[in-house]
């Protein structure tokens, strides 16, 4: 039996293959985190960018930049990238060709938010993941005592062209597409039930809205929004808050998502909102007649699942609302996308 | 007895390990500090050209408003321009107009001073584009409406005290960490970007001209 003096061991090979397949993988999360990795799929490199900051430790989560791009979307009848004159000048529109102008247009746009507001959420780590921790407050990130306001990521921006006939957008019925189509990945679920976490496949009534505002549960705070009435622009956003008093804050935000009565667009069209927390999610769609799954008010903010600091909660919600100064503003302090 | 070659081996691969590890670790701070740094003024730059590739695209002779969006930073910054024969313009923007987007210096607030000091911190840790056309006015604009007496603006005794459909300019936009929304025209003589900060009347707190006076330093009447 040979014993070469000096010979490496078999586990002194297997520890050398380790280290060296470990570094490897650093090596790469590190390029494509970082500038080289510019060739990457945008949204897998925004997913990764969030992962390693809602993961990093408090204190460092400042250095890990957010590398999410906004998508922009751009719906007419000739597919064309340049037809929306919002985009005007802006690089990365990708140009959507609306098939028809009828019952089948109306589901094509439909479902064309809807993977909109799914790709944000699924991207944004559900509404569970803690993006900007504790890192934001220590720098002036914060909501500078607006306990209602949040930071936000721009998801994606969708425009309609001209071409696009107004009566059309006024049909779209985002409640009734949520809650009747399945959503991806496995197309096993409703997107209603999806965004929920199977807690609730429909909206609830009116009544229940107007109930809790009687009682006080939740602010009609939707007042002072605009809409998107001077555009033909909608923004997709990712909004996070996490006060001290997080379930106050989920109180006033319910409020104001719950209640987006004056989001509407041009054809009006209604828009919707989701509230994503880490136990449960509000579901809401426009107008006076915003329902809300009854008792969510108190529960659509949670715990986060990756927080540094045991015990800390917020509030996280993907929106739908008017891509406009008023709109974002009201309910963002802090935007971290890039346009 | 030990084994020498042995130990050698294995000292050596740890040696390489930890020489390795470290050479990662030392390339990701690094590359974390390079990020940092460079990210607020990539963002600022982000904001600029923006900004620039609308009005580029803007046929010649029209107007368009449109939002634009800000970004999250440790300095103030603030959009400001400089005409082709406007004496002090920085060096960077010589023999051409030009607009920048620059961090908020230390500037003192005096009228005189304040475009010397933006001069100063577009040069110093701004980003220049040059423009076209040989006239720029980048401004935030409020119409005044004010004639119940006395100045909202203490500090600037010049100015007259009554004030009826007057427009205030002051030379500079700030940019906000979330959504600011300018008005852009141009045409072969003059690129104008401004915000409209609306009207001010006498029922108004004095919000407005704090927040321009605060961050844009210069008026121009």
């Amino acid at each position: 039996m040979l014993d070469r003096k000096g010979e490496m061991t078999s586990s002194q090979i297997l520890t050398l293959v380790i280290a060296i397949g470990g570094f490897i993988v650093v090596l790469i999360f590190l390029a494509i985190l970082y500038d080289t990795g510019k060739g990457e799929d945008e949204k897998e490199l925004c997913r990764l960018s969030i992962l390693t900051r809602a993961t990093a430790y408090d204190a460092l989560q400042g250095t890990v930049p957010l590398k999410c791009q906004t998508g922009k979307i751009c719906i007419s009848r000739s597919g064309k990238s340049d037809a929306c004159p919002e985009f005007l000048g802006e690089k990365g529109v990708e140009g959507v060709k609306l098939e028809s102008i009828d019952a089948k247009g109306k589901e094509q746009i439909e479902g064309i938010l809807a993977r909109a507001m799914y790709s944000c959420w699924s991207m944004t780590g559900k509404g569970n993941l803690d993006l900007f921790g504790g890192f934001w407050k220590e720098l002036g990130f914060d909501s500078e005592g607006d306990v209602e306001k949040a930071t936000c990521l721009v998801c994606s921006r969708v425009a309609f062209a001209d071409d696009v006939p107004k009566p059309l957008l006024g049909q779209i019925n985002m409640r009734n597409y949520l809650e009747n189509t399945l959503a991806p990945p496995d197309y096993k679920l409703p997107y209603t039930e999806l965004f929920t976490d199977r807690e609730t496949r429909t909206f609830a009534k009116a009544e229940d809205v107007r109930r809790l505002l009687d009682e006080g549960q939740i602010v009609d705070n939707g007042e002072n929004i605009t809409g998107n009435v001077a555009r033909n622009q909608l923004a997709i956003v990712f909004a996070q808050n996490k006060p001290q008093d997080w379930p106050d804050v989920a109180k006033k935000w319910g409020l104001y998502v719950m209640l987006p009565s004056a989001i509407q667009t041009p054809g009006g069209f209604k828009a919707k909102a989701f509230v994503l927390g880490a136990e449960a999610t509000v579901a809401a769609v426009g107008t006076i007649n915003t329902v809300i799954a009854e008792g969510a008010a108190a529960r659509f903010c949670g715990q986060f699942t990756s927080t540094g600091v045991t015990g800390e909660g917020g509030c996280s919600l993907i929106q739908t609302i008017g891509y406009n100064v008023n709109d974002v503003n009201a309910l963002c302090h802090t935007i971290q996308s890039e346009p | 007895m030990r084994n020498k070659k042995g130990d050698l081996v294995k000292n050596t691969l740890s040696i390489v390990i930890a020489v390795i590890g470290l050479g990662i670790f030392i390339f990701g701070v690094a590359r974390l500090y390079e990020a940092n740094k460079n990210n607020e003024r990539e963002q600022a730059k982000n904001v600029l050209d923006g900004i620039l590739g609308k009005i580029d695209a803007l046929p010649e002779g029209s107007e368009a408003t449109f939002p634009a969006q800000g970004f999250s930073k440790g300095k103030e910054w603030y959009l400001v321009g400089w005409s082709m024969d406007e004496i002090g313009s920085p060096d960077k923007c010589i023999l051409n107009s030009c607009i920048c987007i620059c961090p908020r210096g230390d500037a003192n607030r005096l009228i005189d001073s304040n475009r010397i000091a933006q001069s100063k911190s577009c040069q110093e840790g701004g980003i220049c584009r040059p423009v076209s056309s040989p006239i720029v006015d980048v401004s935030s604009r409020v119409l005044l409406n004010y004639v119940g007496g006395g100045s909202p603006f203490p500090d600037t005794g010049g100015l007259p005290i009554r004030y009826e459909n007057f427009v205030l300019k002051a030379s500079c936009i700030k940019v906000p960490k979330n959504l600011f929304e300018v008005k852009v025209s141009h045409d072969a003589t003059t690129t104008t970007i401004f915000e409209d900060y609306g009207t001010f009347s006498d029922e108004d707190d004095d919000w407005v001209s704090k927040s321009i006076y605060a961050y844009c330093d210069r008026y121009s009447y």
